[in-house]
């Protein structure tokens, strides 16, 4: 009998960590300000981060603005992370992670206009239909 | 417009920076070096914050929520490169990890009660398939969640 590929079973993982990742966010910030979630978020994530610290292949030859885009996705992170802590203390969770889980589709905009490229016809789907869903969840 | 939904909007539109600047980062440094990075841009503000948050929470069970909340994020984000590093193909590991927020819909429901009208439901359900249509990419790019 075949079993699942290991892949599958640590994309579920995912799906699994993030799914509760976005409970969690709720339950906090019904108590906690964003700021306090934020910081306390950021020692758990910095805890997780130590496995990389030795297999990241940093040394002083590596790609600078590599470095510099890398960091760049930690502090817009952190201010998109208040922004959703704020949103989570006002609406229900069960309707701002699935709007807020629409973030590719700036992304694949910006991918457009900035990066030169091509969006695939299911995604340009996804564009307008995440469009449409976002007008929905406004009513 | 809804407080909830204009915080949502601006998080939806600095993720998507957020995956914009992931993208530029995994196209220069591995993808280990991006997240070690990340985590810099992460504790740079931690200072700035911890100044303005005023008297940090002595509660101990929301402290280990909010600490929670950090790891889940960080080992969904491990478990998806080990995903990829095992064989999956990006255009089905990330759309699948996409769907993420139908958990969140599930738990939410069920375990802190919340009602949505039959509206909402739909525009949960567009979103979700939405999500998962916007992240079907071609092996070079990803999305992983900041």
């Amino acid at each position: 009998m075949n079993s699942s590929p290991k892949w599958l079973t640590y994309a579920f993982c995912t799906l699994f960590c993030w799914g509760i990742f976005g409970f969690l966010s709720k339950l906090g910030s019904n108590k906690l300000s964003p700021v306090q979630m934020q910081i306390f978020f950021t020692v758990g994530l910095l805890i997780m981060t130590i496995p990389a610290l030795f297999r990241s292949g940093i040394s002083a030859s590596s790609d600078k603005l590599g470095l510099l885009y890398g960091t760049f996705t930690g502090l817009f992170s952190v201010i998109a992370n208040l922004a959703v802590f704020a949103a989570l203390k006002e609406g229900q969770a069960s309707v701002v992670q699935p709007a807020t889980g629409l973030y590719p589709l700036v992304t694949v905009i910006l991918a457009v206009i900035i990066l030169k490229e091509r969006m695939n016809v299911i995604q340009l789907a996804g564009v307008i239909l995440a469009l449409i869903a976002l007008w929905i969840l406004s009513l | 417009m809804a407080t909830w939904l204009f915080y949502a909007l601006i998080a939806v539109l600095l993720y998507g920076i957020v995956g914009l600047f992931q993208k530029m980062a995994t196209n220069r440094i591995s993808a280990r070096a991006s997240v070690v990075c990340c985590a810099v841009g992460y504790s740079l503000p931690v200072p700035y914050l911890l100044a303005t948050s005023g008297p940090l929470t002595s509660n101990f069970l929301y402290v280990m929520i909010a600490f929670f909340v950090g790891i889940t994020s960080q080992l969904g984000s491990w478990f998806l490169f080990a995903s990829l590093e095992n064989g999956a193909k990006a255009s089905v590991a990330v759309t699948l990890t996409a769907l993420y927020p139908l958990l969140t819909v599930l738990l939410a429901t069920t375990l802190l009660s919340e009602r949505l009208t039959a509206l909402q439901w739909f525009g949960v359900f567009l979103a979700l398939v939405a999500g998962a249509m916007i992240s079907y990419e071609k092996p070079e790019g990803t999305f992983v969640k900041g």
